[in-house]
């Protein structure tokens, strides 16, 4: 006999909330992308006005999560849906975050009205970021383990270009004594894509945790380190 | 020095007791069938599962309590400390000495919370005021109940709360100092502060005995055991470290039970 319809009715309302929360997090960095392609200020804004609803929806979805442990005291599956939940969306709303940051320094830029063309990598970087918040919430909403492996795999590629960016740009700054603050700016857009990404990742690693029981990053640390002591032996 | 067959004889990995391919039948009901665990010694293992799983009657195998039920027949070995408690030779009187029994309910008997105490002692033929004395501060002192009842030691056990009267009854047990304590449904008929007066108990306790439990509360087994064996119809389910039961349990069917999907 199927019992505790109650709690599984607000477990799936939790999901739907997140999958809301994951979908406006992701508008955000979409638009982020678009004002810093277009260098539009308005856009900027609007991604910076929009910032306290995204909060507001964490918020939300976190009394939820302690309301359900509190009252239902879920074990197992459960217990690892309502955790993973309660760490994700501390991920999802750093995300939104980064948007905003990177839309304060779209704003910055235009400010200084410097005739300026977005590097091509800056833009590639971005849309690897739109990319792999897309594969992450997919992973979520699917429950996959493979979607979920694959978002941690695209971050080390977004890792791997933000590091050339870094000495693209430190080149840049030591040529460029002009316009050193732009290229800063620049340079920081960059990190935070970057930063966007790993929460990405994150997202995907609590897509596992809740599906195995086990976080994959761990794992993947122990095997490492358990590699190295073989080879130091 | 230490006899050598008789520390060879202990299990090498700590178990108290091994119990394998076990069946248990009540005339034609098989309550239990092929079970096979080990219980470590000096943890809390928790036995859960819905009524008539065959928990309680696993329970009753350990200081062989089925023996009393007409019609209860036992395949299948227990050994305790690497001795088989079924056999013909085994001294059940001493066997439920050494493992003793908390009921549901607390049953004292209707004489003073000091002749409680010293009731199993007396039964050995244990008369010296001294000794009585002694194993009775110490037994209520273990279980927590000496504080209380330190200046009330000839007043009428009935008279004492239901949790003080279960700290009693596992006060009644330790006395005999047994390796084992059995525990049915210890708490369920206690509030919650004398219940958790008794999860403390048993976590003291288990330095000094095994503890087996069998429990309905999943918050309960969740809290007190270090291992947790969950049962259906009469299968043992699944067995595991009790804090990888409850989060990541490896049986669908245990996953269902600890979810409340059923049952």
């Amino acid at each position: 006999m199927a019992v505790r319809i109650e709690f599984q009715r607000e477990l799936q309302d939790l999901h739907e909330q997140i999958i809301r929360m994951g979908a406006a997090v992701e508008q955000a960095i979409g638009l982020a992308v678009e004002a810093l392609i277009n260098l539009d200020t308005e856009l900027a804004q609007q991604v910076i006005d929009g910032d306290d609803v995204i909060d507001e929806m964490e918020r939300s979805i976190d009394r939820k999560c302690v309301r359900l442990i509190a009252l239902q005291q879920p074990v197992a599956r459960d217990l690892r849906d309502v955790t993973a939940n309660l760490k994700l969306i501390t991920d999802l709303e750093r995300i939104a975050d980064h948007a905003t940051d990177i839309c304060q320094a779209v704003k910055t830029i235009v400010k200084t009205h410097y005739e300026i063309t977005i590097p091509h990598d800056v833009v590639v970087l971005a849309d690897m970021t739109r990319r792999i918040i897309r594969a992450a919430l997919d992973s979520y909403v699917n429950r996959n383990k493979e979607q979920a492996t694959e978002t941690i795999r695209m971050d080390k590629n977004i890792d791997k270009l933000y590091k050339q960016l870094k000495r693209y740009f430190v080149h840049q700054i030591e040529i460029d004594r002009e316009h050193v603050a732009t290229l800063i700016d620049l340079l920081l857009i960059a990190k935070h894509f970057e930063r966007a990404g790993d929460h990405a990742q994150n997202v995907a690693e609590w897509v596992i945790y809740f599906i195995e029981g086990r976080h994959a990053i761990y794992e993947e640390e122990e095997a490492a380190h358990a590699k190295k002591a073989n080879r130091d032996r | 020095m230490q006899d050598t067959t008789a520390f060879l004889a202990a299990d090498p990995a700590g178990n108290i007791f091994e119990v394998a391919d076990l069946d248990v039948y009540y005339d034609k009901f098989q309550a239990l069938k092929k079970v096979t665990i080990d219980i470590p010694a000096n943890e809390v293992t928790a036995f859960i599962g819905p009524s008539g799983c065959g928990k309680s009657t696993l329970l009753r195998c350990f200081n062989r309590m089925n023996d009393l039920i007409e019609g209860c027949r036992i395949d299948g070995t227990i050994r305790m400390e690497g001795t088989d408690i079924y056999d013909r030779q085994t001294d059940v009187v001493k066997l439920r000495t050494e493992v003793g029994m908390v009921f549901q309910a607390p049953n004292p008997f209707p004489m003073s919370i000091f002749d409680n105490v010293a009731y199993g002692l007396r039964c050995q033929g244990i008369r010296d005021m001294k000794i009585l004395r002694r194993v009775v501060e110490e037994s209520l002192k273990k279980a927590a109940l000496w504080e209380e009842a330190k200046d009330h030691l000839h007043r009428n056990a009935l008279k004492l709360s239901g949790g003080q009267q279960q700290r009693l009854c596992i006060a009644r047990a330790i006395a005999l100092e047994p390796k084992v304590i059995l525990m049915d449904e210890p708490t369920s008929a206690l509030d919650p502060i004398a219940t958790a007066h008794i999860e403390d108990l048993i976590e003291d306790l288990k330095k000094q005995y095994t503890i087996i439990i069998v429990t309905h509360s999943m918050s309960q087994a969740a809290r007190i055991s270090d291992k947790t064996a969950f049962f259906l119809l009469g299968d043992l389910v699944e067995v595991g470290e009790t804090s990888e039961v409850f989060h990541v349990p490896r049986d669908t069917r245990t996953e269902d039970y600890i979810s409340g999907k059923f049952g």
